[in-house]
């Protein structure tokens, strides 16, 4: 235990829409080390970013965090409890970018319209670290020049319409990493990114990793830049985890037909395929999911009789899925791996 | 943004042209020219004027000229400062009407000022505590306000006063005020006057204004840049007021800029009925009684005031919007 | 939003992709899945209560306008020297002995005249009473315009005209029947927001059309007109027109001056929207393949383009007309617009400018709660419409 620095236990996160009832995060549970990457993989829709949300103790209404833990162990003394704590109240603000700061998924609205990147920058390190506003900028110009921006001290005057996309990211590293966080959560940070920018973005943030020692909750929904960064890897499906393994796991043995299904579709150079595989099917009505494995539907190994309510259950060293036909899955894969 | 400030102010003076163009229209428009009514009136007084006068005065308004140079004319005395002569009144238009104008513009302006110091925070209100009770109440009571008509809601609070108070609420200044020279106690007894007003014109905008705030702020509340500021750990209120006030209101601004002229409507009506000493009531009784330099004086004046209040107002906005001093 | 309606295409595809999330999975989406827009549009609007009561309200208020004469009983413009002032009167089902009567009646009046002040009021005389009588015969009027007759819903019976008069809403300076002016009134006042509005549409469809359609310089000098038109003080403006309308034309020709004047201002607001619109489909395809077709201009716009957009124009007007009915009664309470004889809601309001008037007799500002409720009616409605008019929002 003495490795964890985050603990999420049996998270269910519930937003209330009039529509009908989604139960966005249905009882998550894993845990990050300090100073390596979590993976959590899944489409869009399946209660990776409302995770996230609720580590800050950030659900805003419809949305509400119903029960379960979020245990941080950065304080050398005692975890706290994150969804304990008062979500407007002093004690989480102070972790909030203090201790866990995110980056998001567009670093263009993520920046305000109408201040510059300077008073954007300068504002959480004057409230965290208790600099004088001079000292505030001239940290500021240090952290942009960190993350590889040229003529920092021009930029700080600059509004986010005036940088490129790239840049923008590079500013939102900078100003997350501003207060030298112990868990950095990544809230898909290359998805809005072109492919040339998304690769150096991506080393950026092992680069630093290395130098800060922080841990990094990396969400997305490519499999691919998860092999790049992660050590270990969730995978979510309608607010649940499906899998859950160290990163070769589940590359070269997923046990669960969705993972499986989430591989196939990566595109590889290695193996040629006439065309690419997709999921068949669309992600379900979240306030309508389907009743017993909330895959079945889409599934091609659904048998009626044997997959109700699978459990979460450990089929490996560290390997966790939620499937009753898992081993069998295991077995037939070794098989059709050999004919390909 | 220089440039912005010269394009924008090209922009007004063209407006403010085509204003003169139609101040003279309504000048025009009643049959007969002013100077047969002048003659009129004055015969049927009894009183005789001089040929050679007559004829002055033609020379002097250009009456036997084509329209275009009558327009000129009156164009170039307008710009002196010279609107002519109120029929009515028997004095040149320009003795009457500053003062006037002056007072329109405190009741416009502190009307405004009510405006915003009720619409934005009751809009940011409504937008943080979405769907609560108090936001239907506010929905509600904003577009009570805009269904009633401003001179009904002034008879109200009037009848309200009369009745429950015993007292006239109309005016802007107490009698012993009322031609006394300006001092501390008269801006006093000024200021506690227009509360009325500013209410009666006040909450027929306030409730178009909340809803536009408030929408606004809909629109930004959960941008991603306003989860950024919470989790970097501010409060919830620097968090609120910051970032999505501060982008809402550049729309606001603006609407404010195109509500200005319905405003001055308000302000007109609203003076009419308690008894403003502001051009209002002078434009009704110059129309009524079709004293045209009077009224195309005033239409003219409050024109050029609404297109310079939008002047500023786009500047203002362009102070406070980055985006748009690029453009 | 592009209509699906004018390319008269089945619009199941497009429905499957944006709907089941909002609305539920099951029969509901099969439901809406072969829905035409048009029905889209009713079930969405039908879901906004307010709006339809709003509808509901002002069906009812333009029935009263229609048939006024029938469900009035005194003349609008009939002075009454012996009642001026008679506050509201309520009925009541004693009669003058104390007993229970089934048919409702009226207790007599007494004015007295205030020594001092010389103003008259009135108490209630439970000694006298008067029977409320239905379908009795007053004046002689057509009824929506076509059928002579002089029967009127209800009434005293014409014999006690000399001692007694019922007045529900009161009676004003004159002693004429506010129920009866106000009613009267509505004719006027709702059916000016009426024309002005087609008449503004009109307008805003040609200019804002051919502006939107032909682009280029028409385009750049019909946006300045509207953009100085909108800039400028719309109540002076108005004011100033109405104003000079010549002093002899006759009611009618002034009542139509009075709803071109209005319509001078209103037309820009709609021209900006059908402009837009306009911007927004010309490069549709469906434009594109009937160009191509060789469909002639006004074509492409009237058959085409238009219908694509009845649905917003229509929730437009609807916002649209409050103004209108605003401004109408703001110039005739100013005494510039519509002027006696004409009753309009405006024309009633001006007996209540001076404040002595209104504290004697505050009933003389009903016309003002008809304009408030019709304004807010029309508000919801609008908002409903303009709702329904994107089926395919949220």
């Amino acid at each position: 235990m003495q490795n964890v620095l985050l603990e999420v236990k049996d998270l269910h996160v519930n937003f209330f829409l009039t529509e009908g009832t989604v139960r966005a995060v249905n009882g998550v549970s894993f845990e990050i080390e300090r100073g390596k990457t979590l993976g959590v993989v899944g489409e869009s829709g399946c209660g990776k970013s409302v995770t996230a949300r609720a580590i800050l103790n950030m659900v805003r209404p419809p949305g509400r965090i119903l029960s379960g833990e979020i245990n941080y162990y950065g304080y050398s003394d005692a975890p706290v409890n994150l969804i304990a704590l008062d979500p407007e109240g002093s004690e989480i603000r102070r972790i909030r970018w203090g201790e866990i700061a995110m980056i998001f998924q567009e670093p263009m609205t993520s920046l305000s319209p109408v201040h510059t990147i300077g008073n954007q920058m300068t504002e959480a390190i004057c409230l965290h670290l208790n600099m004088p506003k001079d000292e505030a900028l001239r940290y500021s110009i240090e952290l942009l020049e960190r993350v590889g921006l040229p003529q920092p001290g021009r930029l700080l005057n600059h509004y986010r319409h005036e940088l490129s996309g790239g840049m923008r990211q590079r500013v939102m590293i900078a100003m997350a990493l501003s207060c030298k966080p112990k868990l950095l959560i990544a809230d898909e940070p290359t998805t809005a990114v072109d492919v040339t920018t998304q690769a150096q973005v991506l080393n950026l943030m092992r680069d630093l990793q290395q130098e800060f020692g922080m841990a990094i909750l990396y969400i997305t929904h490519d499999l691919g830049v998860v092999a790049e960064m992660a050590d270990k890897v969730v995978v979510m499906y309608l607010g649940e985890e499906v899998e859950g393994a160290d990163v070769d796991t589940i590359y070269y043995n997923p046990a669960h037909p969705y993972t499986r299904a989430l591989l196939r579709s990566i595109p590889r150079h290695d193996i040629r395929l006439d065309r690419l595989e997709t999921i068949e099917g669309n992600v379900p009505d979240p306030t309508n999911i389907p009743k017993g494995c909330a895959f079945h539907p889409r599934c091609h190994y659904y048998v009626p009789a044997q997959c109700v309510h699978p459990p979460y259950q450990q089929i490996g060293d560290g390997h966790w899925v939620r499937c009753t036909r898992a081993h069998e899955i295991g077995q037939q894969s070794s098989q059709t791996e050999q004919v390909l | 943004m220089i440039q912005f400030i010269i394009r924008r102010s090209l922009i007004a003076i063209v407006m403010i042209a085509a204003i003169s163009v139609v101040s003279f229209i309504i000048i025009q428009l009643p049959p007969g020219d002013y100077l047969t009514s002048y003659i009129a009136d004055l015969s049927a007084m009894g009183e005789r004027i001089p040929a050679e006068q007559i004829s002055a005065l033609r020379d002097a308004y250009g009456f036997d000229q084509p329209i275009h140079v009558q327009y000129l004319k009156w164009v170039g005395k307008a710009l002196r400062g010279d609107f002519g002569q109120s029929l009515e009144w028997g004095v040149p238009v320009s003795m009457l009407i500053w003062d006037r104008l002056g007072l329109t513009v405190i009741v416009g302006l502190s009307s405004l000022l009510f405006v915003w110091a009720v619409a934005i925070p009751v809009g940011v209100f409504s937008a943080t505590h979405q769907y609560s009770l108090l936001d239907y109440l506010f929905t509600f009571l904003g577009v009570l306000g805009l269904a009633i008509p401003n001179f009904l809601f002034a008879l109200v609070l009037m009848w309200v006063g009369y009745s429950v108070f015993g007292q006239n609420v109309g005016g802007l200044f107490s009698p012993e005020y009322q031609n006394a020279p300006w001092s501390v106690e008269k801006v006093l007894d000024l200021l506690n006057h227009l509360l009325i007003p500013m209410i009666v014109i006040g909450t027929s905008w306030t409730a178009g204004l909340i809803r536009t705030m408030r929408a606004n702020m809909l629109d930004e509340i959960n941008q991603p840049y306003v989860e950024a500021a919470r989790a970097k750990g501010l409060s919830e209120r620097r968090v609120i007021w910051k970032y999505p006030v501060r982008v809402a209101l550049n729309p606001f601004i603006s609407t404010v800029g195109y509500a200005l002229p319905q405003m001055v409507g308000g302000v007109l009506i609203t003076a009419v009925v308690l008894n403003l000493p502001t051009v209002g009531p002078l434009l009704l009784r110059s129309l009524l009684s079709q004293d045209m330099y009077m009224a195309g004086a005033i239409v003219m004046l409050l024109s050029i005031l609404t297109v310079i209040g939008t002047l500023i107002s786009d500047i203002l906005l362009a102070v406070l919007d980055p985006r748009i001093r690029l453009e | 939003m592009d209509s699906i309606e004018s390319k008269g295409q089945p619009i199941k595809a497009e429905v499957e992709g944006a709907l089941p999330v909002a609305l539920g999975a099951g029969i509901e989406d099969e439901k809406i899945a072969v829905a035409s827009p048009r029905q889209l549009m009713w079930w969405k609007f039908r879901k906004h209560r307010v709006a339809v009561a709003s509808a509901v309200v002002l069906v009812i208020f333009y029935l009263l306008a229609l048939f006024a004469d029938f469900l009035t009983f005194y003349d609008p413009n009939a002075y009454n020297s012996d009642f001026k002032f008679v506050p509201p009167q309520s009925i009541t089902f004693i009669d003058a002995e104390g007993n229970f009567s089934l048919r409702p009646g009226v207790s007599g009046l007494i004015s007295k005249r205030d020594p001092e002040t010389l103003r008259i009021t009135y108490e209630t005389d439970p000694t006298r009473w008067y029977p409320i009588h239905f379908f009795v015969k007053g004046y002689s009027y057509k009824l929506l315009g076509l059928i002579e007759t002089d029967v009127h819903l209800f009434g005293l019976d014409p014999a006690v005209a000399e001692e007694m008069v019922y007045c529900p809403l009161g009676s004003d300076r004159l002693g004429r029947d506010m129920l009866a002016r106000v009613l009267h009134g509505a004719r006027i006042s709702l059916s000016i927001g009426l024309f002005s509005v087609f008449l503004s549409l009109a307008l805003g469809i040609f200019l804002g059309g051919i502006s939107g359609y032909y682009g280029g310089l028409i385009d750049n000098i019909i946006q300045r007109v509207i953009e100085f038109l909108r800039s400028i003080p719309d109540l002076p403006l108005w004011m100033a027109l109405s104003a000079a309308l010549p002093p002899d034309w006759s009611q009618e020709l002034r009542y139509f001056g009075i709803t071109i004047i209005l319509s001078i201002i209103g037309w820009t607001r709609l021209a900006r929207e059908v402009r837009g619109r306009f911007l927004a489909l010309r490069t549709e395809d469906f434009v594109l393949s009937a160009r191509l077709c060789g469909a002639k201009d006004h074509r492409i716009i009237l058959r085409h383009m238009v219908p694509s957009f009845t649905s917003h124009i229509i929730a437009s007007l609807t916002l649209s007309i409050p103004g209108i009915i605003l401004a109408e009664t703001g110039l005739s309470f100013l005494g510039l617009g519509l002027r006696q004889p004409v009753i309009s809601w405006g024309v009633l309001l001006q007996e209540a400018q001076n404040i002595r008037t209104v504290a004697l007799a505050p009933w003389l500002l009903l016309p003002g709660l008809a304009v408030v409720i019709t304004v807010l009616t029309f508000n919801f409605l609008g908002d409903g419409l303009r709702d329904a008019a994107d089926p395919f929002n949220r």
